[in-house]
């Protein structure tokens, strides 16, 4: 089966002190037999990396068969709009990537909303973080799903280590919302995950280099799926979410 | 062997339950050889009763498993007293302290007191760690520099964020505490285990998988990804949990004239102690 981790990085950012060119993401994902990874940055573009998103690019041009790039961008930045478009349009990126406790901003801020929106006209994902921090729980995205309803949220994590019901509820709420399995520590959650929002709505991520691919993998191979909740879950579901994604403005030509 | 440094037996009032028999099943299915059994928060929330039930089934099981008791601190001179009863008569091996779920903060007054009363005991310390408002590392790290002489085992790698930014504190605890180590359920991020054992070496973590709150299983596999070297690996999966239980067994009789000049409330300084004996 061909197999996309929907949530890895690539970065190399002394501040965190996490240093994963592409080749670390790239061994791991040989180690678990997964074909190809959609990558992002740790730090977001422009506040703290102001390259961040050639960074990516770049990174993804030495290996185009196996990476695909999300904008990590900061939405309170004055040309977060422009870098996003630039980023999709320009330069063939396929999401979007907040990390509200790195931007300092919970999902349903004005700045969030606007971006996420821009993202919906391109048919693009948004993927956040969502965990137990004050700027990342579950219940804050109801907001978010409310005033983008034509955008795709994913919410990675799965709510951390003591919100993941409260992701699976909110998720149950809203048909714009789907999670991630990266990081949940929690096998049988995922399978409650599959069970209440439907396989489709649940998408195989790990969060490497730092969580192994592998080893994630292991958390979808230890609950008993369907083989079509498989296909679904570690393939098709993203696949056809970034298939979606437009990477044109009406009237403007691409640099 | 393979010992499960922390899993919970019974049915607690948080949602989750676990037989010995089904702890068992686990154990053969997933390869684990031995597990130390903690009682679960109950519905009556009085841990003694648990604490006697889980003394029993280590006596039910000798082989598999090696009970913990779990006290709450602040019952005061009633907690000294129920660490003692059970390490000295029940021959339970070790003590437990889950503040999230009984509603104190670690580096409070009295769970200093039972921490270090368990290291005058000669037994080691696990602390459901990582809750930032009750048991954040940087709180055990305050704890475990009041109680040198007890070993500390702090689960979840005495960090749970989903965003890694609760590592430097687990990290810097670590550094700065000897006694202090980690158990490896539920960690955030598989390259912290393994700077963790760079740093500090194989012999300061510990495979814990805190089942059923985490799948036995996958957390035996997270051990098994960890990055290190083989030879290394069979400390984590049980012979830190061996050497640390002996560990505590050779300086149990020693540190009772501390007790003596430590405390001015009732010690039971006539018990015979049974665990010793029994060793």
């Amino acid at each position: 089966m061909h197999i996309i981790d929907s949530h890895t990085h690539v970065d190399e950012y002394e501040a965190f002190g996490w240093f994963d060119p592409p080749e670390v993401i790239i061994e791991l994902l040989d180690e678990a037999g997964i074909e190809q990874a959609v990558v992002m940055t740790y730090a977001d573009a422009p506040v703290l990396k102001s390259d961040a998103l050639q960074y990516i690019h770049d990174a993804c041009q030495r290996y185009p068969d196996r990476l695909i790039p999300y904008a990590r961008i900061n939405p309170h930045a004055n040309n977060a709009a422009a870098l996003l478009e630039e980023a999709i349009v320009d330069l063939g990126m396929k999401g979007l990537k907040i990390h509200q406790e790195s931007v300092t901003a919970s999902a349903h801020h004005k700045a969030v909303v606007s971006l996420v929106k821009k993202a919906a006209t391109f048919n693009a994902p948004a993927l956040f973080h969502s965990g137990d921090e004050p700027l990342s729980l579950p219940q804050q995205f109801a907001r978010l799903a409310e005033e983008a309803p034509e955008a795709t949220i994913i919410l990675a994590h799965m709510g951390g280590y003591h919100h993941t019901d409260d992701a699976i509820r909110v998720c149950e709420k809203f048909d714009n919302l789907l999670v991630d399995t990266s990081a949940c520590p929690y096998p049988h959650k995922i399978k409650v995950a599959i069970e209440r929002l439907g396989a489709h709505r649940v998408l195989f991520g790990s969060d490497g280099p730092g969580c192994n691919p592998k080893l994630e993998l292991q958390k979808i191979r230890r609950i008993e799926l369907s083989e079509k909740e498989q296909q679904l879950i570690l393939h098709d579901n993203i696949m056809s979410i970034l298939e979606e994604v437009r990477h044109r403005v009406p009237g403007r030509r691409p640099h | 062997m393979i010992i499960d440094g922390f899993t919970m037996v019974g049915t607690s009032i948080n949602g989750y339950q676990l037989t010995a028999e089904e702890l068992l099943a686990s154990m053969s299915s997933n390869g684990v050889d031995k597990s130390v059994i903690v009682p679960v928060q109950p519905k009556t929330y009085r841990l003694e009763p648990q604490n006697e039930a889980v003394a029993v089934t280590q006596l039910r099981y000798p082989d598999r498993f090696i009970g913990f008791c779990r006290i709450d601190p602040r019952q005061g001179e009633d907690a000294i007293a129920e660490l003692r009863r059970c390490v000295l008569q029940l021959g339970l091996r070790g003590l437990v302290l889950h503040p999230m779920e009984e509603g104190y903060t670690i580096n409070d007054a009295p769970a200093i007191r039972l921490v270090r009363e368990a290291g005058f005991l000669g037994v080691a310390v696990i602390v459901a760690a990582g809750y930032p408002w009750v048991s954040h590392a940087s709180q055990i790290r305050s704890v475990a520099e009041q109680a040198e002489g007890t070993t500390i085992i702090m689960s979840h790698g005495g960090q749970i964020n989903i965003s890694g930014l609760a590592q430097a504190d687990a990290f810097l605890a670590l550094e700065t505490c000897g006694n202090l180590h980690i158990g490896t359920n539920g960690v955030y991020r598989q390259d912290f285990l393994e700077e963790c054992i760079d740093a500090f070496g194989p012999e300061r973590v510990l495979f814990t998988s805190m089942a059923p709150v985490f799948h036995q299983g996958f957390e035996r596999d997270r051990v098994r990804s960890i990055k290190m070297k083989e030879s290394d690996r069979p400390l984590v999966l049980g012979d830190n949990m061996t050497r640390i239980l002996e560990d505590a067994s050779k300086t149990a009789y020693e540190p009772i004239s501390r007790v003596k000049e430590s405390h001015s409330g009732p010690v039971v300084r006539d018990q015979k102690p049974l665990n010793k004996e029994r060793r």
